[in-house]
């Protein structure tokens, strides 16, 4: 429906100045701005073609964060997504400490993207939202308390209601976990999808080029006991209790959405 | 502060709110505060430099105006160049004749160690110092009345939008207009964005993405093969022409939405035959500097052959040092000057003989590829690099591999909209619309333009080339 929409406004915007031979500056700056809007749309704002770029792109193409954001943007546009009573969200632990379970119980399941933090649980409302149905099991740990957001998540997060971006902006400003830079890469990136779906434009040419033929990636298998334990240093060396703070705000605004979605919450770990 | 990034696009609207709200008096004075503004983003410290260089020309130009002897006149003059001079070497060129001359003492055996000094360049030093040398010249040669108004002649130093990377505007040309407010008629407007667009198109979508690609291949020297020097090259010459003269459009519609008009720095530079009429149509207005302020002086097209091929290699010489401290730009000069005088030759003899008739289409090639080879002169890091990318030109083993094709796909995708769109302004002969004459056909122009540059720009991440200059 969305498709036949854009596709019909794109064939009358282009009849009418197709007609007009001589169009004033303004008409044709809002003509633009209409064929804009129906090229986003039709190129990243529809279900279809977001299912097609999950399909064709791994996450050898995007990187891992890129397609696990991918593939629940396209669980989004799914009519019939299951709801599950109780929806484990946190980190890669909780990947690690539920999966396995989540296939034994048909009533839970896994919410979780590569490199999860504190910040994705309000990014993702949305998608959580789809897919619980009553109880939320928030894994919280305190290395995920106390370690600064991942900002490369903040520009490809999904599109946000403007009300969560009038208060979310501000508290992370003032929080000091993002820098005025970042914030404002965040919402121009909210406010033009195509900036948003750059890593899937960008993604689309490099699978064309056969970019990884051409620069072949080392697996997170490859690596060597020493580089893991390197990255593990690294890790705990960024934890930091001025974090502490801010994430534990953005949990607290978390737990006041869900209450107001009527979800239940229940912190199983990290009891800080 | 960045043409690309979000900040100048508030610092803009405010500039513009001003300019056209306040009183006459007043908005000029606006437009010097927010061109210090502009500059003191960078690096307010060094707005000091500006500052002094826009009082003594001032000064001296007065004074040049009120020297009863030619002498006196003389004199003055001499101060302003020394001192303008002056601070454009010991900023820019301190170090890299410290450092020569060092190399040069201990070569022939004598040790010395010669210390270097930590200087920032000051960005855009080198435009704005000779955009006020020319004034004062003019102002001797009496083709230009001094200005009587200190805020006025400021404005004309610092005019922000052509401060750091030119063009390097003529007072006679700049001056008049910022005497008196302009107002952008209506019919200027469509202009004015569409070079902003342009700009930004050249600029992030093709210079900045085929940035990536030419520093990857510098990064791995070693491993090019023939196929990958010939991409890297190609692969420059379209991001210098999309870093800068996406600047020089984005400066000239900029001030034309001030009412100001600039001149234009390229005019379809790569659609050239020789390189006679690439100097006349790539940074034309250092071209013209160089050439009204040293060519001609220097004597020019006159006397003997000698003479003129030494003028042409002084010219390009100093042309070349004027872009940066280092070895590799004076070789990219003389290389330029000694194509200049080689076409001089073949032009003369030519003339004594049968003309050969050569397809214009293969002529552009030629003189592209010739313009690709002093690129790579003026890409190198260092001298080490130059001979290294030569050496690279003999691996001809695994030339079709993935990275060379790769490389070689992402250039030609960056390239291949511009350089259409390029093309169409080149057959139209003009660059100042869009290059269709339906409002179809501009409406999808200039759409498609702003959705590659919103889905594959790469924004707010590079800065300009020519701002280290």
């Amino acid at each position: 429906m969305t498709i036949i929409l854009a596709l019909s406004i794109l064939g009358v915007v282009s009849f009418y100045l197709q007609r007009r031979r001589r169009a004033s500056w303004l008409s044709m700056v809002i003509c633009g701005i209409i064929l804009y809007g129906c090229f986003v749309v039709l190129i990243f704002g529809n279900g279809p073609i977001i299912r097609i770029y999950k399909r064709l792109l791994k996450h050898w193409n995007i990187g891992w964060r890129q397609a696990s954001t991918l593939a629940r943007e396209a669980e989004l546009y799914e009519k019939d997504l299951p709801q599950y009573d109780f929806l484990a969200v946190g980190s890669s632990q909780t990947y690690a400490l539920y999966t396995e379970f989540a296939r034994k119980h048909e009533e839970v399941s896994v919410f979780n993207i590569a490199g999860m933090n504190i910040l994705d649980i309000i990014l993702y409302e949305n998608a959580i939202e789809r897919l619980s149905g009553g109880h939320i099991l928030l894994m919280l740990s305190d290395f995920d308390l106390c370690r600064q957001p991942a900002v490369t998540g903040l520009r490809i997060a999904p599109r946000q209601p403007i009300t969560t971006l009038m208060v979310l902006v501000p508290q992370l400003y003032k929080s000091g976990l993002m820098s005025f830079s970042e914030l404002q890469d965040y919402v121009l990136a909210q406010l033009f999808p195509g900036y948003r779906y750059q890593y899937v434009s960008r993604g689309l040419i490099d699978k064309i080029l056969r970019k990884n033929m051409a620069f072949p990636s080392t697996g997170a298998h490859d690596i060597g006991k020493a580089d893991a334990n390197d990255v593990m240093r690294k890790a705990l060396r960024g934890l930091h209790v001025r974090y502490l703070k801010a994430n534990l705000e953005l949990v607290r605004n978390f737990l006041t959405w869900a209450t107001s979605c009527g979800f239940k919450v229940s912190i199983i770990e990290g009891g800080v | 502060m960045l043409f690309n990034s979000l900040v100048f696009v508030w610092f803009l609207i405010v500039m513009l709110f001003l300019h056209y709200v306040l009183p006459r008096k007043w908005s000029r004075f606006a437009l010097l505060a927010g061109s210090y503004v502009f500059y003191g983003w960078w690096d307010w410290r060094f707005l000091s430099l500006i500052i002094i260089s826009t009082c003594i020309d001032f000064f001296v130009a007065h004074s040049i105006e009120a020297a009863s002897t030619k002498k006196k006149e003389q004199l003055l003059l001499t101060c302003s160049v020394i001192t303008n001079l002056g601070l454009l070497g010991f900023f820019k060129y301190f170090n890299f004749f410290v450092t020569s001359l060092g190399t040069l003492l201990n070569t022939v055996g004598i040790e010395v160690d010669m210390g270097t000094l930590n200087l920032v360049l000051p960005v855009g030093i080198s435009f704005y110092t000779f955009q006020t040398m020319s004034y004062t010249i003019d102002v001797y040669r009496g083709s230009q009345k001094a200005e009587k108004n200190l805020i006025t002649f400021a404005a004309f130093v610092t005019f922000f939008p052509q401060l750091v990377a030119g063009p390097i505007e003529r007072a006679g040309h700049l001056l008049p207009q910022l005497k008196e407010r302009q107002h952008v008629k209506r019919e200027q407007i469509p202009t004015a964005l569409w070079y902003i667009l342009w700009g930004f198109f050249l600029k992030v979508f093709m210079a900045d993405n085929l940035a990536t690609i030419v520093e990857s291949m510098y990064a791995h020297l070693e491993s090019l093969t023939i196929v990958d020097v010939f991409v890297c090259h190609y692969a420059f010459a379209f991001q210098i022409f999309g870093d800068f003269a996406g600047y020089s459009y984005i400066a000239v519609g900029v001030a034309a939405l001030f009412g100001i008009h600039l001149m234009h720095n390229f005019r379809f530079p790569y659609f050239v035959t020789n390189p006679s009429d690439f100097w006349k149509n790539w940074h034309i207005s250092l071209s013209r500097w160089l050439r009204d302020y040293l060519y001609i002086p220097l004597g020019g097209n006159r006397g003997g052959g000698a003479t003129v091929h030494r003028n042409l290699l002084i010219t390009m010489l100093l042309g070349g040092l004027w872009h940066g401290a280092a070895w590799n730009f004076v070789l990219w000069g003389g290389y330029q000057g000694a194509v200049l005088i080689l076409f001089r030759i073949w032009n003369l003899s030519r003339k004594r003989k049968t003309a050969i008739h050569v397809p214009w289409i293969l002529k552009v090639i030629l003189m592209f590829n010739v313009t690709c080879a002093g690129w790579l002169l003026f890409r190198s890091p260092d001298l080490e690099s130059i001979v290294t990318m030569l050496g690279q030109m003999m691996n001809w083993s695994n030339i079709l591999n993935w990275k060379s094709y790769y490389w070689l796909g992402m250039t030609l995708f960056f390239v291949s909209v511009p350089l259409a769109l390029h093309s169409l302004q080149f057959i139209r002969k003009s660059d100042h619309a869009v290059p269709f004459s339906s409002a179809l056909g501009k409406v999808y122009c200039c759409t498609i333009m702003v959705f590659l540059l919103i889905t594959l720009g790469s924004w707010g991440t590079k800065s300009f080339i020519y701002f280290q200059f």
